[in-house]
């Protein structure tokens, strides 16, 4: 999943942007308004970590105006602003969860993991399909009760063909989705991943769950 | 305690005493008067009754008939009438029987008046007396033109014995009639009385009323502090009502309404500061904690420590400017910085305070310009000018761009001393550089710069400026120049120029 955070105090940014990461998170990094309204309107963003005080753009401007968009991102409001009134102001205005400094990194992850839930509609932290269960807390995949061993990255991928099962997911979308502005991809790499996933899930037990769709990209189903 | 209903009460109360007394002995003076003169009317009427009454047998024989009428009413065995004759000599002519062994007193009055004379007689008490000259024809009993009243003109000198006037066929004698006034002294004793009686009741009931009408005058005041009472900390923008509030206290309800707004605006700018302080020390205080908790989340290498380290001791130091300078702004504020105003030179300060960042500067390669430079002394206190100059220069040194140019100008005019500091590399937009006074305020620039500010420097400047009767303003200019103006008024100022 990418999340992008808009933080203007570099040091509470990178520390945000580096806990996400070593979650497997795909993550950008916005100091202001101007550059966190780029990175949304390039697309793939699954949730925005927002701080209110912002330069050039202030964040209850960002968060307005990415409301209007049709694949709207879940926006967790990270402020020091903590009265009644600029809390409901934020939610008001479109913000899905708001969080006031000083916070817990941990109540942070859990907070964007429930933003991410909310926004593929998932529900609960487990998800099966057939005899394939998959905990999105704690980022753990089973086979009938046999854990499956997956790196970061295949989770990652995995994890976001499973929270859109039944959906046709380009392989575009699957870039954005799970990669972040800095990584450097080939051209087949996603394909790999995929051929990776499928290897052991199958050798698992796991019947076939991702299809191929030719030239449009890739479905998660138990039926193909 | 001093109590001002009571004080009302006991000076009216006195008041009213003493113009009470006043009022009852005067009309005390006044009725015995009235009825002195009346009883002396009184026997004057009865003179001239004991005239007509006289039995005179030649030479000395005198024989007033009481009997013949009692029309004055000189028979009431309680209020009997005293008579006494003198011949010119001092002789007793006559002697009425209720005088028994007493004898009236024998004055000679003026001629053509009559003496009149108060006495005790023992046994009896009081009396009124009263003396006048009789004049008796030779023929006997015929009394002379006045003796109606019992007067007559009398001698010149009526202690004169050989000048008493011997009218031909005409003798002079001395009449004394008098009576007891005891009726008179029974009635003004009842007055005196009755006044003190009614007096006593009247300062006795007008004690009271005092009291009630006192606490009812301060029932407005009784109002007041209820309604003072009830406005809590957090009700400082409620009023006291001026409409039934009378003219006397009007002064004192608009001195405390104007004394609670001072007081509201002084909670608001504690809460706002407070609100600030929080909001400034959050975002830092979480930038540790997170730096904190991912170093500790797994193992780590000990350069990421050591980055760590130095990431929260970073942090650590902009808190503590914060503090710093918030603890500079409030002992500002509350009149702490009390040295006395001393001459100090504004040059040679400036010169010293910039050669702290000398080696920043250098590293940066930011050049330093004066484009007008006085030697300019200033009265101050110099530590208040020091806090303006270091954080004047701070902020040029923090916000030019590097290899920018810092220009100072200094001057020193007739009515004031002019000095302005203008840095390059300025992103604060003419609309922005309002702000720049506000309290934590800080431009785009600085907080993207990632450098330890607290947004209160500037806050400082214009709160010490307005402290020494100056101002401080600023501008941006053209090019990315941000200028800061200092002007200190010429009182504070002088010059000392070689």
């Amino acid at each position: 999943m990418r999340i992008l955070v808009v933080e203007d105090f570099k040091p509470l940014r990178e520390s945000i942007a580096q806990t996400l990461r070593e979650e497997s998170y795909a993550v950008d990094e916005a100091g202001d308004g101007r550059v966190a309204l780029w990175h949304i309107q390039n697309g793939g963003v699954d949730v925005v970590v927002l701080d209110l005080m912002l330069p050039e753009v202030d964040g209850l401007q960002v968060l307005q105006s990415l409301v209007r968009r049709k694949d709207r991102p879940t926006v967790l409001i990270l402020t020091a602003k903590d009265t009644l009134e600029d809390r409901i102001r934020c939610l008001d205005a479109g913000a899905d969860d708001y969080l006031i400094k000083p916070f817990s990194l941990a109540e942070l992850l859990a907070r964007v993991r429930a933003l991410i839930r909310r926004r593929y509609n998932a529900g609960s932290n487990l998800v099966t399909v057939g005899n394939l269960t998959v905990d999105l807390n704690a980022r753990r995949v089973f086979c009938d009760k046999n854990e499956i061993a997956l790196s970061a990255r295949e989770y990652a991928i995995l994890e976001y063909l499973l929270l859109r099962r039944g959906q046709i997911v380009s392989r575009t979308q699957i870039w954005e989705h799970i990669y972040d502005e800095n990584a450097t991809l080939e051209s087949n790499v996603v394909d790999v991943y995929i051929g990776l996933i499928r290897k052991k899930l199958e050798s698992a037990g796991s019947s076939r769950l991702i299809h191929t769709r030719r030239g449009q990209g890739y479905l998660f189903s138990r039926c193909s | 305690m001093k109590s001002i209903r009571r004080d009302v009460t006991l000076h009216c109360t006195l008041a009213i005493t003493i113009v009470l007394l006043f009022l009852g002995l005067g009309l005390y003076i006044i009725i015995r008067h009235v009825l002195r003169k009346q009883f002396d009317h009184g026997l004057l009427a009865r003179l001239s009754s004991v005239v007509s009454n006289i039995d005179f047998d030649p030479p000395d024989h005198f024989h007033v008939e009481f009997d013949a009428s009692n029309t004055l009413g000189w028979k009431v065995p309680s209020h009997p009438l005293y008579v006494q004759v003198w011949n010119t000599d001092g002789k007793v002519v006559f002697r009425s029987q209720s005088l028994a062994g007493f004898s009236l007193l024998f004055i000679r009055p003026q001629p053509g008046k009559i003496f009149f004379n108060s006495l005790q007689i023992p046994q009896t008490g009081h009396f009124r007396e009263a003396i006048t000259w009789l004049q008796i024809g030779q023929e006997g009993d015929s009394l002379g033109e006045d003796h109606r009243l019992g007067l007559s003109g009398g001698p010149k000198n009526p202690n004169d014995r050989k000048q008493q006037p011997k009218p031909q066929g005409r003798e002079m004698y001395l009449l004394a009639l008098a009576r007891p006034m005891k009726r008179v002294d029974n009635a003004l004793a009842t007055l005196a009385v009755a006044l003190i009686v009614s007096c006593s009741c009247a300062v006795a009931g007008a004690a009271g009323l005092l009291v009630m009408m006192v606490s009812f005058g301060f029932k407005p005041i009784r109002k007041i502090a209820a309604r003072i009472e009830s406005i809590g900390v957090t009700d400082l923008g409620d009023r006291l009502p001026t409409d039934y509030i009378p003219m006397e206290i009007q002064p004192v309800v608009q001195r405390l309404n104007a004394l609670l707004a001072r007081v509201q605006n002084a909670f608001l700018r504690e809460k706002e500061l407070t609100a600030d302080m929080a909001h400034e020390l959050r975002t830092p205080l979480a930038g540790i904690r997170a730096t904190l908790e991912l170093a500790r989340n797994r193992p780590r290498s000990s350069d990421e420590y050591r980055q760590t380290l130095n990431k929260t001791l970073a942090l650590a130091i902009q808190i503590q400017n914060i503090v710093g300078n918030l603890l500079t702004l409030a002992r500002a504020e509350s009149g702490q910085f009390t040295s006395e105003p001393s001459a100090s030179r504004l040059d040679q300060l400036l010169e010293r305070n910039l050669a702290e960042f000398s080696e920043s500067l250098t590293a940066r390669r930011v050049k330093l310009e004066q484009t007008a430079w006085s030697v300019v002394t200033i009265v101050a206190p110099p530590e208040l000018i020091v806090l303006v100059i270091r954080n004047v220069l701070d902020n040029a040194v923090s916000y030019v761009n590097d290899g920018g140019t810092i220009r100072f100008s200094l001057l020193c005019r007739e009515d004031a001393v002019r000095l302005e500091v203008a840095n390059t590399g300025s992103r604060i937009s003419s609309a922005h550089a309002v702000h720049v006074f506000e309290r934590f305020w800080r431009g785009d620039a600085a907080r993207t710069s990632g450098q330890h500010h607290s947004g209160l420097g500037l806050s400082i400047v214009k709160y010490v400026m307005e402290q020494l009767r100056g101002t401080a303003t600023v501008e941006t200019q053209f090019n990315g120049w941000f200028v800061i103006r200092l002007v200190f008024p010429a009182t504070d100022a002088g010059s000392l120029g070689p």
